[in-house]
């Protein structure tokens, strides 16, 4: 019997824990300082790497001379890259990633040599001994120069610079263009960003030269896939080595592959039988970026007159950095999220992604989301314009509902979208704002969605996406064994909530142990909004395994049969009379008398749509979160300086397993898409150096420039989610540039298309001035100047 | 992150301070809340042998108001502090805007009036104030005790008047004239945790019972290595009573001496605009505190 017999309570959905917003577990560790990260780790004998940074972008290394660091006092080891010269990259797409350069710098900041010593003081004087010889090479630092510089390849395999292409169409998207009332078409460009977490990568790699294994403790999002990637640079079996994640810092993303300082520690330590600790500074940081593409986007939307969308066209041109990372998933996740959340069915992708000699960017928070949401959400704004529509009533013409499937093999088991932009519109009074406030005062709308974990896995993809094992005894209670990483969203509450729901036991009755790959089995770690859905089946499977156990004595102890069980209150009760019950403990412990122990376990793998096309695996997703976002902003007629006064924001994340994180995954995913439309943008110069690799010239919003926030959780329960939860991590991030676009153009009547809209290039669009800047050349990749045009 | 090793002092008195400073010269590094200093020796570059902390020495923390010789402020005052002086937001209005923009509460109550001084930064927030409200530093070292105003002492982007072996005191500020009014406006594009993208201060004072201007004082920051005290547009002010023309020829006058950056943040030619707003708000807000109401 492998049924849940709390079944009645599910299906009228009345949880004990699930739904509430109970503290965080780790809460109070982080408040008080007592929480530990890597880079506090502090082991015997414990030694200190730094690495010497390219001072360019691009160039030949000619000689490296660190003679003297290696005899500097203090100095253990001293390591090149021809000491660890294994490529790697993301899945094993074109590996050109190394601890150190090989040969070749390819961006500024790139590592060249590395030092272990006795403490960081000394490994940096060392550092300082070093003579690196390079012949530069021309930089590229556009992504329309490196298409255009076939002479200069960054990398020797990769013509004209090309990293990948992409192509996808469904249905006709030329014949439904032709058939059109209105067509509108714009250029933009979304910068590059970069997540800006509090923890600047740290690492400690640990080898014990008896055992002949390694222990690397990392912040990282993704400790299963580090294994492969330390194995196969580092030459060691995977099951040799173990990785530790510590409290990480933030990751958004940008923790989801190896720094190349990991390796680096792995190296040094196995050469010297020590300890190494490897910590970067924001500067390095910034060099290795993994933050948001940089994208040059064409857009052409078609609709009918009734304000139905007919077809949509998109070229992309990402700028791709020096290295592959996960540029080959955002390449393909921004066609995939341009089918949704409007029902579109003639689709055209054209993407490219190119080498530049510039930090790389990876997989940030809402990754091919904020890219795509910018420029179909400008166009729809243009579109109602055009089409005498307000802009709202042309979303909810077009809005998916439960059960839409798109022409790709994507399709929506559950939305609450339409309920999501009902809530802005009626809160904000959008329709009778909108148009009609005073000069300099502007509201904007924007919607989006996200994936909560792809159906298909790109690496170890014949394994189960998540597994849980749990073991329950008297010793220790409840102790729960998963690969999902905390990295501050939240994880280990909400997986600790499913666990106790499912016992009907308190939160403090609970362990999880996760992050640490010798303890917790396989999984495909934090990323893509997945582990609230995902691993949460495989606790909740794993729950329900080792309390059919404990049912089956119950039920002999009570005369009652194990389906007619429920678990309440640390009570194991008979469905039809509360008052036969066994202490849920009693139980337990009964069990272990007879039978030993107990112990569950279960897994999850979403369900995997067939159908053949290029892209298929990126997009599809068994469940979707939305969003619906409105802005409020104030533009400055004398500065151009934008103020958002106030932002409203709903979201559609079926069952909030805890309400307060959701809160704060929709304030801080916000805040993050404020950052990016307003004043954060990696700025690299002609010779592709970084000019503000520190937060003081990187600028994070503070808390001084958020608006005030009115977000609701709107009503909703996806039936093929453990408890009716799905994503709520990435949704909310990919609409804000788009919201606060279209409440500037609202506010001046000017639409800006290139990220971030700084005062300048508000106040120069107010003059009718084009923008300048070093990425600013705009490129016309599909079709000339932007016009609204009506058939 | 780390700090390089230095040896740290802490001398009980200024006279043991004056004498760490001989002794140690251009080895040595004043460390007043440390808000500055230490963010700079935790880059490569300034690695000092020795860090004399001031931070305890009550001679260089006092704040006081005389009606006859004005405020007197020890170096080593904590913004914060400054900015509880009621005084302070009556008289100084500029002052108290200025101080109050710097970083965060945290770094209020750690750094001080004389670090914002001393590291020179072409963006610090409180020098463009001193300046419009003529205020006067004085330095002391061996050789004895030597008063100049703000902009002489702030030579250069890091750079000051400070020799080997001196430190400064104290900073002046004279008693503003009766009806008169002050304020600072800057601009920067983040809203907090940030330093300036331009500056202006202004002081005004204005005829008895009248709406002409008896007087005026304009500095503008970071639109050139120092803060510039702008007398000759400030003049033209004098004897005038306020009107959008008028002000557009000040802000202009401004702007056609400073000489803003030209880099990534901004051009020059946009901050040159920014700037001209800001004079006109300044002179706006200042005049207000005396007027009443506007022009
Ligand atoms: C996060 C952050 C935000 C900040 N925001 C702002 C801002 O918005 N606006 C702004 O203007 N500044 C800002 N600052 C800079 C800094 O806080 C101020 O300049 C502060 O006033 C420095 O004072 P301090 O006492 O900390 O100086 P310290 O760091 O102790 O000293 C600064 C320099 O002055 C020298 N010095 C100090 N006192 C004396 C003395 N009596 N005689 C001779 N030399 C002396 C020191 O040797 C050192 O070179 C910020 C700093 C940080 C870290």
């Amino acid at each position: 019997m492998d049924q849940d017999s709390a079944y009645t309570r599910e299906q009228i959905r009345e949880f004990d824990i699930v739904g509430k917003s109970v503290p965080r577990v780790e809460g109070y560790d982080k408040v008080t300082g007592r929480a530990e990260f890597t880079d506090d780790i502090d082991l015997h004998g414990m030694t200190y790497a730094k690495v010497y940074c390219s001072p360019v972008a691009h160039g030949i290394i000619k000689k490296i001379d660190a003679g003297k660091a290696e005899n500097y006092p203090g100095v253990l080891a001293v390591m090149t890259g021809k000491d660890c010269p294994k490529p790697y990259s993301v899945n094993n797409l074109l590996p050109t990633e190394t601890a150190l350069a090989v040969e070749k710098v390819v961006y500024f900041g790139e590592g060249i040599v590395a030092v272990a010593a006795i403490n960081e003081q000394i490994a940096s004087e060392a550092l300082e001994l070093v003579d690196v010889d390079i012949e530069e090479l021309e930089p590229i630092v556009t992504a329309q120069e490196a298409e255009n510089s076939p002479d200069n390849l960054i990398h020797d395999f990769a013509k004209n610079n090309t990293n990948h292409t992409a192509e996808q169409h469904f249905g006709d998207v030329d014949d439904a263009l032709a058939k059109a009332d209105v067509v509108v078409e714009e250029t933009f460009y979304t910068s590059s960003v970069n997540g800006g977490f509090i923890e600047p990568q740290s690492v400690v790699a640990d080898y014990d030269p008896g055992k002949d294994k390694i222990t690397v403790y990392n912040c990282n999002q993704l400790p299963h896939m580090l294994q492969h990637t330390i194995s196969k640079t580092i030459d060691m079996p995977v099951d040799d080595i173990r990785v530790i994640i510590p409290n990480v810092g933030g990751g958004f993303g940008g923790k989801s592959e190896a720094t190349p300082s990991v390796l680096t520690a792995c190296f040094l330590s196995r050469k010297i039988g020590r300890p190494v600790k490897l910590t970067y500074g924001r500067d390095e940081s910034l060099y290795q970026n993994k933050g948001r593409h940089a994208c040059h986007l064409s857009l052409k939307l078609g609709f009918n007159k009734d304000g139905t969308i007919q077809a949509l066209d998109l070229s992309v041109l990402l700028d791709g950095g020096a290295h592959s990372g996960w540029g080959f998933v955002v390449l393909w996740f921004i066609a995939a999220l341009t089918h949704l959340p409007y029902k579109v069915r003639n689709i055209r992708y054209d993407g490219r992604r190119v080498y530049t000699n510039k930090p790389t960017p990876g997989a940030q928070r809402s990754f091919g989301g904020v890219q795509a949401r910018t420029a179909v959400e400008s166009c729809f704004d243009m579109a109602a314009e055009k089409l005498g529509i307000n802009p709202y009533e042309l979303r909810m013409i077009n809005a998916v509902e439960t059960g839409y499937k798109c022409p790709s093999v994507v399709e929506v088991r559950h939305a609450e979208f339409k309920k999501c932009l009902e809530s802005v519109a009626e809160r904000s009074d959008f329709v009778n704002k909108w148009g009609k406030l005073p000069r300099g005062r502007g509201i904007g709308m924007a919607a989006g969605h996200y994936s909560s974990g792809g159906a298909f896995l790109l690496y170890n993809s014949s394994r189960a996406h998540s597994t849980a094992n749990i073991r329950v005894d008297t010793e220790a209670g409840a102790t729960v064994f998963c690969g999902v990483t905390d990295i501050g969203q939240g994880s280990t509450t909400v997986m600790s909530q499913i666990a106790c729901e499912v016992f009907g036991i308190p939160m403090r009755k609970v362990n999880f142990i996760c992050q640490d790959t010798l303890l917790s089995p396989m999984d495909n770690g934090t990323m893509d909004s997945r582990a609230t859905y995902g691993a949460g089946h495989a606790v909740k499977n794993a729950a329900l395994d080792a309390r059919q156990k404990i049912f089956a004595v119950a039920a002999a102890h009570l005369g009652v049969r194990a389906e007619q069980l429920q678990c309440k209150e640390e009570r194991i009760s008979s469905i039809y009379d509360d008052n036969r019950f066994i202490g849920f403990w009693e139980a337990v412990s009964l069990h272990q008398d007879v039978k030993g122990t107990i112990f569950g376990t279960g897994d999850y793998t979403p369900p995997q749509p067939r159908g053949d096309y290029d892209g298929k695996i990126i997009g599809p997703s068994p469940a979707f979160g939305f969003t619906a976002q409105i802005a409020e902003v104030d533009v400055n007629l004398r500065t151009g300086q934008v103020k958002v006064l106030k932002y409203y924001e709903a979201t559609d994340c079926g069952k909030a397993v805890n309400p307060a994180s959701v809160e704060g995954q929709v304030e801080g995913g916000v805040a993050m898409g404020l950052g990016q439309a307003l004043i954060e943008e990696i700025v690299v110069d002609r010779k592709g150096r970084v000019l503000n690799p520190n937060l003081h010239d990187y600028k994070i919003p503070t808390t001084m420039d958020m608006p005030e926030m009115d977000t609701v959780i709107v009503d909703g329960y996806d039936p093929t989610s453990a408890y009716g939860g799905k994503e709520v991590g990435e949704a909310p991030t990919g609409p804000v540039c788009a919201a606060i676009m279209n409440a500037v153009y609202d506010a001046v009547g000017v639409r800006l298309t290139e990220l971030p809209i700084t005062p300048e290039k508000v106040f120069r669009a107010m003059r009718g001035q084009h923008s300048r800047g070093l990425e600013l050349e705009t490129t016309t990749i599909g079709f000339a100047n932007a016009k609204i045009r009506s058939v | 992150m780390y700090l390089p090793s230095f040896q740290y002092l802490a001398p009980k008195d200024t006279g043991e301070l004056a004498s760490l400073l001989s002794d140690h010269g251009d080895k040595a590094r004043i460390l007043s809340g440390g808000t500055d200093l230490l963010v700079q020796m935790k880059s490569p570059g300034l690695r000092p042998d020795f860090v004399i902390d001031i931070s305890g020495l009550d001679e260089l923390s006092g704040i006081n108001f005389d009606a006859k010789t004005g405020l007197v402020i020890g170096s080593a005052a904590k913004l914060d502090d400054i900015m509880e002086m009621p005084v302070v937001k009556e008289k100084y209005f500029a002052l108290w805007q200025s101080i109050e923009t710097i970083g965060a509460r945290q770094i209020r109550t750690m750094g001080s009036l004389g670090g914002n001084i001393c590291n020179a930064s072409p963006a610090a927030d409180t020098p463009p104030a001193l300046v419009a409200l003529s205020a006067e530093v004085s330095i002391a070292g061996a050789k004895g005790d030597r008063v100049m105003p703000v902009e002489e002492f702030i030579r250069g982007n890091r750079q000051t008047a400070l020799k080997k072996g001196e430190y400064l005191k104290s900073i002046t500020l004279p008693v503003p004239e009766k009806n008169s009014g002050s304020a600072y406006h800057h601009f920067r594009v983040r809203g907090g945790m940030e330093i300036a993208m331009v500056a202006v201060a202004v002081q005004v004072v204005l005829e008895k019972n009248n709406k002409t201007i008896k007087d005026a004082s304009i500095a503008l920051g970071v639109v050139g290595p120092t803060p510039i005290r702008a007398d000759d547009a400030a003049k033209i002010l004098v004897g005038q009573k306020p009107s959008e023309d008028l002000l557009q020829t000040v802000s202009q006058a401004c702007a056609d001496i400073s000489k803003p950056i030209d880099d990534f943040r901004a051009s020059a030619e946009y901050r040159k605009e920014i700037l001209q707003v800001l004079v006109e708000e300044a002179f706006d807000e200042a005049y207000i505190q005396v007027a009443g109401d506007s022009k």
